[in-house]
């Protein structure tokens, strides 16, 4: 997919607030027109373009339905690479406040669990949910202020909430296991 | 589909078949009976022997000098010729008889006699009156006579047919289905989950949108699925289950309990003693109580008595129901109805049970034996061009996780289970070793987090890579899963461009029993599993810290001072020390440790490097050690995927 736009296979704007109920009738008329069970008595030329536009159709509505696969996109198009697996590549360097902030929170995380603290477990999550809801606010304040045309500069800090956001996730699926654990 | 230079047509020539209207059957080839079904005046119907049944017994009889005996016949006489009549052979679909060999123990499978034990063929391969079969030659036996009755009934060939599985059949079970089907003369249009089939046949008559579960009880497995049906479109949104849980334990169940009222009965033999707990429980299905008379004893069971004892065995469907609901993200609330699927479901109890644990009354006005083929068919003809509803259109998910075997033992998954298809997924690895050729690849299927608790689908190598430097290399591995669910898997070598390519082929098998772990894992095993998984990963994150600092220190040890030195020898040891333990924790923290230790290290190198030249790859060497040392950046790379080199 990673040539493929797939705001534009799917004819909708780039933009990261999306209509979840027309993203969905999209889906539907899409694979109408294009899965391989409607083209079965096409040519076999038919026939394979219908499977390869399907898995692309399947592909990219993957991707505008995860809204981290969307902002990833939507950075991708200014030219600001933030796939994990890219910026791995690169060897880019994670700003060092964010992760003496991860740092802090794991080790006060791993101590609650060993102290069998839950309310402080649970306090660490409230207060690590708090924060993705701010980071996902302004993610979205900033792509909602620039629209299509936003240019890289615009964009530029949101690399490092998206990075943030990764962190958070992980250190909320963290605290899952611990509540699991603890049952 | 070859799609071959030898086919391209003449200029003004169609490639399209002759469209012959309303020869496309569907098929529904199961463990204990197969149907075929056809839709006629926008009706689906099952087509019935000249005795007017449906059901086709799935049993094969081998004659001598004479074609093979199937169905009624073959079952009625299996008794008389026990090595030469083969039952239940779907469960033998795409095994080794190392597989086979493995269950040998189980009474019911005794009497076969496996060709060819002590070969590694991929295929078993039974001895029947001086010949030998595979389960593929068996189910297309039972697929011909299909074909044939449905040939004498639309008077014509088949132009097709769409051919049902259970939604847990992996890879090699799908493409031994298909190739029994071909060696049967029978084109195969699509292979349809069983489940999305009973869909499609209750989605029919009623205009409706909604979401649904199918709920599956056969003899011998329970599968349940969750599908969205929204303006004629299916879209299957989780499936699960168990393999080893049926109607067959309620005739063992019940067994138990004419035993305990008649112990003398103990004489008669398991079999006759399971086919009398079968007909009371038939009987049972209608009425309060029911009666038999077995070697002149009379027995009397209840049905507060049956409900008592399989209670336990269906209670079991009860966790992969719940579970197939939160995979698809949908609340008993909405839920729009439950279709019951498979001769067990007409049992009170089973009923009582779904509308207990779905919140309503299950639909049952389509016999739950039939259901299966009569969605076939209508899947068949919407394929061909279909007369019933243009506008339906089944999206089905992959049942199976599909992933590869990375360091440490550790599966990595490359297409998650219930990932709508046709789809397609890339990961890319680089080399772990400094002039690494090759990459050996392991292609599994299923959701346990280790090797060997998923199925081993194919193995590959990637030769010729250019001599390189560790981690210069990359391997980009593309797996590509058709509308049938069936995997093609291919690697290339990104600077090389070297390609290799594999259609998966049924190759190793897997037991029923251990298709079941890999169902039952995530519940069972998960934890074990990712225990593991972490240890290992935690481990092959120190090692490679240690080689880091390892080669730092050997060049620029200079930079530290005795006092630091000795502090990070002492974090070394600890992390050492850590590798060695059977808990990921302790690792990561020593690796945390280490990395405070060797931060003033690290800033003096890069500092004394950017001075040097920007760019070079020693930044990128203390850069990474400074990211790792962080014990999060394991995940992230986890969950993109970017792994060292598979071993």
């Amino acid at each position: 997919m990673k040539n493929s736009d797939p705001f534009a296979l799917f004819g909708l704007p780039p933009r990261f607030e999306i209509d979840q109920a027309e993203l969905d009738t999209r889906y539907r008329e899409l694979s109408r027109e294009h899965h391989p069970d409607r083209h079965s008595r096409g040519s076999d030329g038919d026939r394979l373009a219908s499977v390869q536009k399907t898995t692309d159709i399947n592909a990219a509505y993957k991707v505008l339905r995860d809204e981290f696969l969307r902002a990833e996109v939507l950075l991708r198009r200014v030219g600001i690479e933030t796939s994990e697996h890219e910026q791995q590549d690169r060897r880019q360097t994670v700003d060092a406040g964010l992760l003496t902030e991860i740092m802090e929170l794991r080790e006060a995380l791993d101590e609650a669990r060993r102290s069998k603290d839950h309310a402080t477990v649970e306090k660490l999550a409230a207060d690590v949910n708090a924060r993705t809801g701010k980071a996902w606010d302004r993610m979205k304040r900033v792509f909602g202020e620039h629209g299509a045309q936003a240019t890289e500069a615009q964009l530029r800090p949101l690399a490092g909430e998206l990075t943030s956001l990764r962190y958070y996730r992980r250190v909320l699926e963290e605290v899952s296991n611990i509540l699991d654990e603890d049952v | 589909m070859s799609g071959g230079l030898y086919d391209i047509a003449e200029p003004g020539e169609s490639t399209v078949k002759e469209v012959c209207r309303g020869r496309a059957v569907g098929i529904d080839l199961g463990t204990t009976n197969s149907l075929v079904a056809v839709v006629r005046d926008a009706t689906p119907s099952c087509i019935t022997d000249a005795h007017g049944d449906a059901l086709l017994p799935s049993v094969v009889q081998y004659r001598k000098g004479a074609a093979p005996l199937v169905g009624k016949g073959a079952r009625d006489t299996a008794a008389a010729h026990p090595r030469d009549t083969l039952a239940s052979v779907k469960r033998f679909m795409g095994r080794s008889a190392k597989d086979v060999l493995a269950r040998a123990g189980e009474q019911r499978y005794a009497q076969y006699q496996i060709a060819n034990a002590d070969s590694a063929e991929p295929v078993v391969r039974f001895t029947v009156e001086g010949r030998q079969v595979t389960p593929i030659e068996v189910s297309a036996e039972i697929l011909k006579s299909l074909r044939e009755r449905a040939e004498a009934e639309l008077g014509g060939e088949l132009e097709g047919a769409v051919v049902t599985v259970p939604a847990y059949f992996d890879d090699a079970q799908r493409q031994a289905t298909k190739d029994a089907a071909r060696l049967a003369g029978i084109e195969v249009l699509r292979l349809v989950n069983e489940p999305t089939a009973a869909a499609l046949a209750y989605g029919l008559d009623k205009n409706v949108n909604g979401t649904f579960a199918v709920y599956d009880l056969g003899g011998g497995t329970f599968d349940v699925s969750i599908l969205k049906l929204t303006d004629g479109v299916f879209e299957v949104m989780a499936t699960g289950g168990d393999t080893a849980l049926g109607g067959d334990d309620f005739d063992r169940a019940l067994a138990g309990v004419i035993l305990d009222k008649a112990p003398t009965l103990e004489t008669v033999g398991g079999n006759a003693l399971l086919l009398a707990a079968r007909t009371l429980k038939h009987q049972l299905s209608a009425a309060e109580f029911a009666r038999m008379t077995l070697e002149g004893t009379d027995v009397t069971v209840t049905r507060t008595e049956l409900d008592a004892v399989i209670m336990p065995v269906i209670e079991r469907t009860g966790a992969p129901s719940r579970r197939a609901l939160r995979d698809a993200g949908v609340a008993l609330t909405a839920l729009d109805g439950v279709i019951l699927v498979g001769g067990a479901t007409r049992v009170p109890a089973v009923r009582a049970f779904v509308e207990h644990t779905f919140g309503r009354a299950p639909l049952s006005d389509l016999d739950p034996d039939q259901v299966v083929a009569l969605g076939a068919a209508v899947q068949a003809d919407l394929l061909t061009g279909g007369s019933v509803n243009k506008d339906v259109l089944l999206l089905d998910v992959l049942p199976l996780s599909l992933g590869l075997e990375t360091m440490g033992g550790v599966v990595e998954k490359v297409i998650h289970r219930n990932s709508t298809i046709p789809c397609r997924a890339k990961q890319t690895f680089t080399t772990y070793a400094d002039n690494q050729t090759g990459f050996d690849l392991h292609v599994l299927q299923g959701e346990r987090e280790t090797i060997s608790g998923n199925r081993s689908l194919a193995k590959f190598k990637l030769t010729g890579i250019p001599p390189m430097a560790a981690g210069m290399a990359r391997l980009e591995v593309t797996f590509v899963v058709d509308a049938d669910g069936l995997l093609k898997v291919s690697a290339r070598e990104e600077t090389s461009g070297k390609e290799s390519e594999v259609a998966v082929k049924p190759s190793y098998g897997l037991t029923d029993e251990q298709i079941e772990q890999m169902l039952i894992d995530s519940y069972e095993y998960a934890e074990a599993d990712l225990v593991d998984r972490q240890r290992a990963e935690a481990r092959v994150e120190a090692e490679r810290i240690l080689a880091a600092l390892e080669g730092a220190l050997a060049t620029d040890g200079a930079l530290l001072s005795v006092d630091e030195r000795t502090s990070i020898d002492t974090h070394v040891s600890a992390l050492r020390m850590a590798i060695d333990g059977t808990e990921h924790r302790p690792i990561r923290m020593a690796i945390e440790a280490l990395d405070h230790a060797t931060k003033a290290f690290a800033e003096r190198r890069m500092n004394r490097d950017i001075g040097k030249a920007i760019g070079g790859h020693t930044i990128d060497e203390v850069g990474q050690s400074v990211e790792h040392a962080t014990g999060t950046e394991a995940h992230e790379r986890r969950a993109q995927g970017h792994k060292e080199a598979p071993r």
